[in-house]
This record gives structure tokens, sequence and C-alpha cells, in this order.
């Protein structure tokens, strides 16, 4: 039952958000945040009993730990330190084991000549944001964000049904406030905003990306048969399915934020912004601050910054030059910036899943960035007008951001390297221009026109594209569109906003139903199996 | 003006109900997969053209309105060439219905056979089956068909059917699918030009984007391709001679009459058999189902077993040049309805006696003689087809597999 199925849609939560706005009002307060929990475990038991029964132990763990660093004397640092590093260390072998531990014994077993057999059997639902975001919440402990704990609040604040399956990557104190607070009398916002995120959402999930998939798969997917996309890729199939896959991703994955966010508001709660136009970004540095921002806030604050700090004191210990604006030197720059860079993205890159390619993945963003922040830093010394550069950079800065970014995403979406350098031959038309099937015919001697023999599959592709790239570039998001209504917890959105005019309420009708009407083609969302 | 929030979730309700009535009536009228059982109007509904990726959803609910006493069972080879009906009428057993589905096997053969018998009085069968039927399959196995049968594998009545007929109905309202489909099916009945079903045949409108305009080569061309490639690593499953024997036995159950029948294929295909090496695994086939088909004969009501697959003017139909249309083939595994009168009429005693030969264990090895003669005869007379062959099947070899 995921949050894009008719059962999610038409029983659980609307059973749900009628019983909790229905609960005697006196008894509300208290009665929220064990009713959001009894929801959450109906949640987890109806999708995945063993995954709740395997996450709950961990919970459980991390809350002592947070628990004996909040008694721990505050003058006793080390101890404190030493908690959350045990904590830190459980929660990252808790999360290999699952989701590295089946290609790690195989690995072992086909190097030895061994048979151990203790790979686990399932990925329990949602544990790659769970296991981040218990990080997060103990080291917000560690360093006094969270200064009172409540084991119910806990349990809500790690179960969120609405969260469940793919975040966002919340913190405790953003949550736990919302969870104890009085419930208001009058639900109607909260569900009109909900409702308008849902209606979006399901219509990007399921209308959109869903949609999408036949351009894709084929050409990433090995072996590959269709009408267009044939054994191999060639520049037209490349470039087409990877365009189409840069939408889909987007599409999935932010029209599953909304539905997330859009869920937790039917029940007055609001959840942290995840997307924000990744595509209109002007640099990579901004694209990171757009894309997945829950989980890009996770690794700058918890990854990337302690890294920096510790290099920048270990090079100031040592006398060694540190950044200095756009008189950095290079060495400072390979420090400073790659080193940390590269391991914060080699990290995200693994955090996606197992394989080479995503490392490939995070060494390329790892590579965009440093480029990115080094020239951030030393761009004045090179162009100083600053109004010039941006009036000219804005634009180029908007076409090379994308393109680097669907490039990359040819190492996130292939199945290993090899299929990946084989899209990359394809992209630069080392296959050939044309579809297999067309170069066939010409190589026999047909000389049918190649656009009557695919003209479905490819009218269709385009179609979508054509339709979908100045949408995502130019027109604001669900969220910007609901600003006025502050359907998040925070983030910088277009400050006009639209108001609930009947045209509005009409829109996300007929986007409601179309997203509902194209429920069956669909999937799991593409990060969930993250 | 900007509405309160309850203002606006009585507006967004109130268009909700209003766009799922307004999405429900239309494809409830238009009835894109005959799953109303709505009146069939010419020029609005009556063509069908759902039927090209429909054809489970379809034809699992339609057979057993039409009840037939005479079915044809098999993938596209015998479900766009064989009319039913024609079949029904000349073998005296009406209702007539095709019930051959694209991509199908033996094994979907069968379990069509028991769904279709549950509600039926099911008196004759032909079943068309080709080699490729009896290959491995390397692709998922077709499973989602199976939930809409009245009955289970085991011959259990399905008790899921209800439900997933609950769910193909409300599918059929309410889906993106379908609002499409009705809109393509309104369009295509003004334009009275596509495909359609009807219980005896498919009659494949728009069998290839473009064919049409280009006409038969390209696509000999296409499937020579895929032929070199496919038979070169592909082998005989035994499996699917157990659910061959399986429909047999299903088939002696019902007390009715079974022809099996060995659909032709252009002469393109055996040459690739030839080219792959596939020709000895080939014979031994026919060899296995002959025997097969013997031992049932043994036990009860003769099964009767015949081979259109060999070199004949039919099957040897010369290419035409670019853009022209064939008589017998639309390419070279999918018989014209043409060739398919042919076929009934000469399991029933009528038409070319040259064409199609009944398989027995006494004229077995003959026959395949004289195929392999028909072969080296086929090379000597035809090199400029064989040349085509030989192309592809080089020109799939010098070709990279795989990503």
């Amino acid at each position: 039952m995921p949050l894009n199925s008719i059962g999610f849609l038409f029983v659980f939560l609307p059973l749900c958000a009628v019983l909790f706005w229905h609960l005697p009002r006196p008894a509300r307060v208290s009665w929220a945040p064990g009713f959001l929990l009894a929801a959450s475990v109906c949640f987890y038991a109806v999708n995945s009993l063993a995954s709740l029964l395997i996450l709950l132990p961990s919970v459980i763990l991390d809350y002592g730990i947070a628990r004996l660093i909040l008694r721990a004397h505050p003058a006793r640092q080390g101890l404190r330190h030493s908690l959350l590093i045990a904590g830190v260390a459980l929660n990252i072998l808790f999360l290999g084991y699952f989701k590295f531990g089946a290609v790690v014994l195989a690995t072992v077993n086909q190097t030895l000549g061994t048979s151990f057999n203790a790979a686990p059997a399932i990925v329990p639902l949602g544990i790659s944001f769970l296991v981040l975001q218990k990080i997060a919440f103990l080291a917000d402990v560690r360093s006094g964000q969270v200064k009172d704990l409540s084991f119910l609040e806990y349990l809500v604040f790690a179960f969120f049904f609405p969260r469940a399956i793919a975040g966002p990557i919340i913190h405790y104190q953003e949550i736990a406030p919302q969870i104890r607070r009085p419930v208001e009398r009058d639900p109607r916002e909260h569900l009109m905003v909900g409702i308008c995120l849902i209606c979006i959402g399901v219509f990007k999930k399921s209308f959109v990306a869903d949609s999408l998939d036949k351009y894709v798969s084929p050409v990433f997917s090995t072996p590959s048969s269709s009408e267009l996309f044939d054994l191999y890729p060639t520049l037209i199939t490349s470039w087409i399915s990877l365009l189409c896959y840069a939408m889909q991703l987007y599409f999935d994955f932010s029209g599953y934020s909304d539905m997330a966010i859009g869920t937790a508001r039917l029940f007055g709660i609001r959840l942290p912004m995840n997307f924000n136009s990744p595509f209109k970004a002007t640099s990579i540095v901004e694209y990171w601050s757009r894309w997945h921002i829950t989980l890009t806030r996770f690794l700058t604050a918890y990854t990337y910054t302690p890294v920096v700090l510790f290099l920048t004191r270990r090079r100031m210990k040592k006398g060694a030059p540190v950044l200095q604006g756009k008189k950095s030197k290079a060495s400072a720059i390979l420090t400073i910036v790659a080193v940390p860079t590269f391991i914060t993205m080699i990290l995200s890159g693994l955090w996606h899943g197992v394989g080479w390619q995503f490392i490939c993945w995070g060494l390329l963003h790892g590579f965009y960035l440093t480029v990115n922040q080094a020239w951030k830093m030393l761009r004045p010394r090179f162009w100083p007008d600053k109004a010039s550069y941006e009036r000219v950079m804005k634009p180029v800065g908007l076409v090379v951001t994308f393109f680097a970014v669907i490039l990359a995403l040819v190492f996130f979406r292939a199945p290993s390297v090899t299929s990946a350098l084989s899209i990359y031959a394809g992209l630069v038309g080392a296959n050939g221009v044309f579809p297999e099937t067309v170069q066939l015919y010409h190589a026999a001697g047909v000389d049918t026109p190649w656009i009557v023999m695919n003209s479905k599959t490819l009218i269709g592709a385009v179609w979508w594209l054509v339709v979908l790239l100045p949408a995502v570039m130019l027109l604001p998001n669900s969220l910007a569109l609901l600003s006025r209504y502050q359907p998040v917890l925070e983030g910088e959105l277009w400050e006009g906003g639209l108001v609930a005019s009947r045209l509005a309420a009409i829109v996300v009708a007929v986007l409601g139903v179309l997203g509902v009407m194209t429920l069956n083609q669909g999937t799991g969302f593409l990060y969930g199996q993250f | 003006m900007e509405l309160t929030p309850g203002r606006f979730l009585t507006t967004w309700l109130t268009s909700v109900a209003c766009a799922l009535a307004a999405v429900g009536a239309y494809n409830a009228f238009m009835d894109p997969y005959a799953l109303m059982g709505m009146h069939r109007i010419s020029g609005v509904n009556a063509r069908k053209p759902a039927i090209d990726t429909q054809q489970d959803l379809i034809k699992a609910y339609d057979v057993l309105r039409v009840a037939p006493r005479t079915l044809i069972l098999g993938s596209s080879q015998v479900e766009l060439g064989m009319d039913a009906r024609y079949l029904a009428a000349l073998a005296h057993n009406e209702p007539g219905y095709n019930l051959g589905v694209a991509r199908g096997g033996i094994y979907e053969a069968y379990r069509y056979l028991q769904h279709a018998a549950a509600r039926s009085d099911v008196k004759l069968i032909v079943l068309g089956i080709e080699y490729r039927d009896f290959l491995e399959d390397p692709g998922p196995r077709r499973t989602a068909f199976e939930s809409r049968l009245t009955v289970r594998a085991d011959g259990q009545p399905n008790t899921y059917a209800s439900v997933q007929h609950a769910k193909d109905l409300l599918w059929g309202l309410f889906s993106w699918d379908a609002i499409s489909d009705s809109v393509w099916t309104q369009a295509q009945n003004i334009a009275r030009d596509s495909s359609d079903f009807s219980p005896g045949l498919w009659d494949y409108g728009d069998f290839h984007p473009g064919g049409r305009w280009v006409g038969n080569r390209p696509f000999f061309i296409g499937f020579d391709h895929m032929f070199a490639r496919g038979y070169s690593h592909i082998r005989v499953d035994p499996v699917y001679m157990g659910y061959m024997a399986d429909i047999l036995t299903f088939t002696r159950r019902l007390g009715a009459r079974i022809v099996v029948v060995l659909n032709p294929t252009h002469t393109d295909e055996l040459e690739m058999l030839h080219l792959t090496g596939q020709w000895p695994a080939f014979e031994q086939w026919k060899r296995d189902l002959v025997s097969l088909v013997a031992r049932y004969s043994e036990a009860g009501e003769p099964v009767e077993l015949w081979d259109f697959c060999d070199y004949n003017r039919y099957t040897s139909e010369a290419m035409p040049a670019e853009g022209g249309r064939m008589q017998w083939f639309l390419n070279p595994v999918h018989y014209s309805p043409a060739l398919g009168y042919l076929m009934l009429n000469r399991l029933f005693g009528q038409g070319d006696p040259t064409f199609g030969a009944l398989l027995t264990p006494q004229t077995l090895e003959s026959h395949l003689a004289a195929i392999r003669a028909q072969h080296a005869h086929y090379q000597e007379h035809n090199s400029i087809d064989e040349q085509r062959v030989l192309s592809a099947y080089y020109l799939a070899r010098e070709r990279p597999q795989a990503n």
C-alpha cells in the first residue's frame, strides 16, 4: 500500500484523516501523538510488518542512547561524544548490513569459495531515510538542539507514515512541537492544502513520471528491445531516453514529496521542503540546494561541514594557508573544498545504492561541485564585474547545469558502469544516429522513412519533452503555488502564490482525477528503492 | 475571488465527482474493450481498435458471452489468419470463436481452453502452433491474464475472478487508458480504418506502424534479423510438450475433436532455421509432436496433426519491391486471412491438395525428406530471396548484442 495506491488514497488516508479530526475534542491534544503512532503502525503493518519489527529495536536503541547523552553531565563531553559515535556507528552498521550485506557476502563467498548465508531476507521499508534521520537525531541531541524528549513523540518522529517510504528526512525538533501542540478546531485549511498537494503529487507521479518509463527502461535495461529502442543505444534513442529519465526522476520524486507533505498536512503537520524547481538552478551548487533538499542539508550539516572544519583546523595548526576568497591557493582549495566535497558525494552515491555506477555518479558530482565552488571563490579575480557576469553567465549556467546533471544521471540510472558507458557511447553517436532498426533497414538497402517506422514511440517521447522541459524551467512549482498557505516548514518560495479560487479547485480536481486514472500503470516510487 | 477553505473543498469535491461521472459515462458508452456489453453502433463505437493492445482483457470476457462450440487457439498467427466463424460454418458447429492471443504460447492456449470450456460446450478445437512456441523463453512468464480466467490451472474454480472482473470494470470506466482508448475508438470509427475484432478474426488494420506506406519488405528484414539473433542461442524446452499433452488430455476429457495445425511460416524463417543450425531440432520437434499425437490417437478419439510449415508455393511467396504488398503474408511469421481460408478449407477436404500434409508416424519421415528436397530446390531457384536472408544473417552476426 504505497502512497500511490487506491487502498491508501481511498481507504487508509481518508479513514485516518476523518478519525483524526473527529476525535473527542477535549481529549484531542493527548490523543494526537498516540493516534498518529497507531496510524503509522497500521501503515507499516499493511505494507511490511517485518520492516516494522526489524526497525523497532534500532529505533528504541537510539532512543536509549539519546537519553544517555541527555543525562550525561554537560562537563563530560568525552562520554557524550563517545555515545554519539557509538550510536552513529551502530546505525551505519545497521544500514550497511541491510543495504550491502548481500553484495558483500556474495563477494566474500565468490572470493574465498565459502558459502556463508547470512544475507538479509528483506530490506526494511525506508531504512535509508530512517537511518539518516536517526543519525541526525543523535547529533542534534549531542549538540543540544534537542533538549527534552518524549518517547511517544520520538516514535511518531521515527515512524510517521507520510514520510516512511522515501522521506523527507526530518529533524526531531521540527516535528515534535507540531505533534504536541493543541490541534486546531478548524481543519479546513489543512485539508485544503493537503488535498491540493496530494492531487498535484499523484498527477506528477502517475500521470507524468509513470508515463515516461516506456521511453526510459528499454535503453537502460539489458537486454533491451522495443519499437524505438533496440539492443544498443544510438544518438537519438540515448538522448531521448536520458532526457525522459531526468523528467521521470524529477516528477516521480517531487511527486512523492508533494504527496508526503500533503499527507502530513492532512493531520496539521508541516514537513520540510524537498524540491524547489531544481532545473531552474544556474549552478550545480544551487542545484543541490533545490534537489532533495533534506538530503543535502543532512549531508552538509553532518558530513561536509564537519570535514571542512576538521581540515581547516588541521591546516591552521600546520600554518598552511586556508581559504581566502579570490586569493585562495590551489592547495587550500584542493584540501578544504575538493576533499570534503568528494567524500560527501561519494557517501551520497553509496547511500543511493550498491555498485560502482553510484560511486561514479558521486565522483562526477564531486567534480562538478568542486569546480563550481572554486570558480565561485576565484571568479572575482578573472571577472570582477558581478553584474555583467551574472547577466551573461546565468543563462549559460542554467544550460550547463542542466546538462551536467543529466549526464551524471546516466550513472545513476544504468544498472552497471559498462551499461552506462554504452549509453555515453550512444550519446556521442558512437552507435550511429538513428534507431537501430532504421540503421538495419538502411544497411539492408531499404530506404524507409525512419520516422514512419518509429512514429508512435518517437512522437510520444518528443511530445512529453516539449511539454515538460519548459514546464520545469519556467513554471512555479507546487509549493510555490501554495506559498500563501505555508505548505512547508520553511524555504524560499514564490512570494505571490495562488489564491484559493474556484478555478484553482477545478484544476486541482482535474489533476487529481488524471492522477488517479493513471494509478494502474505505476509501480513503486523510484526513490523507494533507495 | 478567494474562496474560504470550506468553499474550496466543496468546489473541489463537486469537480471530482463531475469529472469522474463524465469520464465513466463516456467510457461506458464507447465501451472500447466491450466490457459493458454496450450496443455497437456503426460509425460511433462499432469498431474496437483497442484489440491491438488489450486482447487478454477483451477476449477473456467476450468468449464467455459468445459461448463457442468451435474454438481456435494459438498465438497472433491464428488470431490474424484464421476466421473462426468460417471454420464453424464449415464444420456445422456454430458459434465459433478465435481465442488466439498475441504472444500467446502453448501454456496460454491450454489455460484459455480451460477457461472457455468451463462455460461453453466446446466440440471442435483448432490449435495453431509454431516451432517458436516450444523454445526456451528468456523473458518473464505471462501470468497477469490468469486472474481473469474462470478456472485455475489445477481445474478448480478461480475465486479471484469476480474480484478481477470488478477491477477490470472499474478500470474500463475510470482509467486513463480507457479514456484514451475511447477517444481512439471514436476517432477510428469516424475514419472507419482501424483494427477491429469479431469472434472470428482479429482484423489488424495497423499491423505495423507505417506498414500501409512501406509495404511488407522492411518487416521481413526486421524479422529476419530477429530470427538470426534469436535462433543462434536457443533450444527447445520440453516443458511446452508437457502443456501440449495437457491440452490433448483436456480435450479428450471434453469429448471434443481437436485438429493441431503447424502454422505456415515464410521460407525466410525456414532458411534461417537452416543457417542457425536449428533444422535438426526443428525436425525432431515434428517427430516428438507426431509421437505425442499418435499416443493420444491410439488411446481414444483420433487427433489430427497438419503440417503447413514447409516449402510450397504460398510460403515461398516472392518479396515484392519496396512499398509492395504480399498476398499470403504480412511478415515472415504472420500469414494473411487469405491463406487462413485455404488452410481451413484443406482441413475439411477442400482446397489445394498440395498445400499441407496430414502427419502420421507412417508418413512422417518421407514428409521430412520431401521438405529437405524442397529446401534444396528452393535454394537453387530463389537466389535473390536466399541472398536477402543470408545478408540479414551475416548483418545480425556482425552487430553488437546488447548494452
